[in-house]
């Protein structure tokens, strides 16, 4: 391959990845919530990640649909399982948070109309910034 | 204080023999469950302890339990599925032990919201004393806390009870589906 032709095939690499590269704000993915009937709790699950140079604080969740919104945790002893509520979770730059069943999750207490499969719902997070960081989430089993 | 904590149950330690593979530990000796009533929906009532040739699996939760016990019954719409033709010989069990919050109705409704053959029951504080311990289970009201999340834990593993209504092997939180299934066909064959 000659220089000129090398170069220009770095050019074209160096754009392509520039485009591909991850955003720099946090950002949610693959967000769901389990069915829940009218006035029943239910979970949300999601990853949260943090491409930005700063660490990301999340001190709260909010959904207008529901009640209340918690930030939780699953915390299993042995055989014990019981949720501790979770104050604040701060995500280190360039890092990344699992909320998964079994371990951490947005409680959302009683659901004002049921929530069915296939549906998609909208939740925030509340970020010490003062910023909030919504997302969609997936309504299925 | 001692009644605030109304139900938490001795657990585990005795009992139990040391864990097989992935999280399944089996009981030994396997003795009956005790003859407790459960209250199922529509007034209908059952006890763990029939022995109609059919296994059970069951767990111990609450119907405001956003996380766990949701994502067991769930789970365990993958082991029927899994199981095919002999999820016939299987009964989906989930039992509430918020004796305080939840009724009959409203743990068959949480059962059902999963599979229409899921059967869901509660029972009185009393008959939850007597019946937690044989699964070396524990379920109780601890602190108070915000929310719904109401401080209430409760022991988060599966349980298979054999055709002549014997807890038989108990299975950690999220053992796969298909190894449920595989268990519950090992204790349908008398293995």
């Amino acid at each position: 391959m000659s220089p000129r032709c090398r170069l220009t095939v770095l050019m074209f690499l160096s754009i392509a990845l520039a485009s591909c590269s991850p955003s720099s704000s946090p950002r949610v993915e693959k967000a769901w919530v389990r069915p829940a009937p009218d006035g029943g709790t239910t979970a949300g699950y999601f990853e949260l990640i943090n491409d930005s140079p700063v660490p990301l604080i999340v001190t709260g969740a909010s959904a207008s649909w529901c009640e209340a919104v918690e930030l939780h945790e699953t915390v299993h002893d042995g055989p014990r399982a019981s949720m501790q509520p979770l104050p604040s979770l701060t995500l280190a730059p360039r890092a990344r948070a699992s909320f998964e069943p079994g371990g951490k999750h947005v409680m959302l207490i009683g659901v004002r109309g049921a929530v069915a499969d296939g549906a998609k719902v909208p939740i925030a997070l509340v970020l010490a910034s003062g910023d909030t960081l919504g997302f969609l989430a997936d309504v299925h089993r | 204080m001692m009644r605030r904590i109304a139900l938490v149950f001795a657990l585990l330690a005795a009992g139990c023999s040391s864990p097989h593979p992935q999280g399944l530990y089996p009981f030994e000796p396997l003795l009956p469950a005790p003859d407790v009533v459960l209250n199922g929906g529509g007034g209908r009532t059952f006890t763990l302890a029939e022995a109609d040739g059919r296994a059970k699996l069951v767990t111990f939760g609450y119907t405001t339990c956003p996380d766990v016990c949701p994502t067991t019954l769930a789970d365990w719409t993958k082991t029927k599925r899994a199981l095919g033709a002999d999820a016939a010989k299987v009964r989906f069990v989930f039992v509430s032990a918020d004796w305080r919050h939840d009724t009959p109705d409203r743990a068959a409704e949480f059962a059902r919201g999963f599979d229409a053959t899921f059967e869901g029951a509660t029972a009185d504080s009393a008959s939850l004393r007597r019946l937690l311990p044989a699964f070396k289970a524990e379920a109780g009201y601890g602190k108070p806390s915000s929310g719904a999340a109401g401080g209430f834990a409760h022991t988060d593993y599966i349980y298979i009870v054999d055709g002549h209504g014997r807890p038989t092997v108990a299975c950690t939180f999220q053992t796969p589906p298909a190894v449920l299934a595989r268990e519950l066909r090992r204790v349908l064959a008398g293995k």
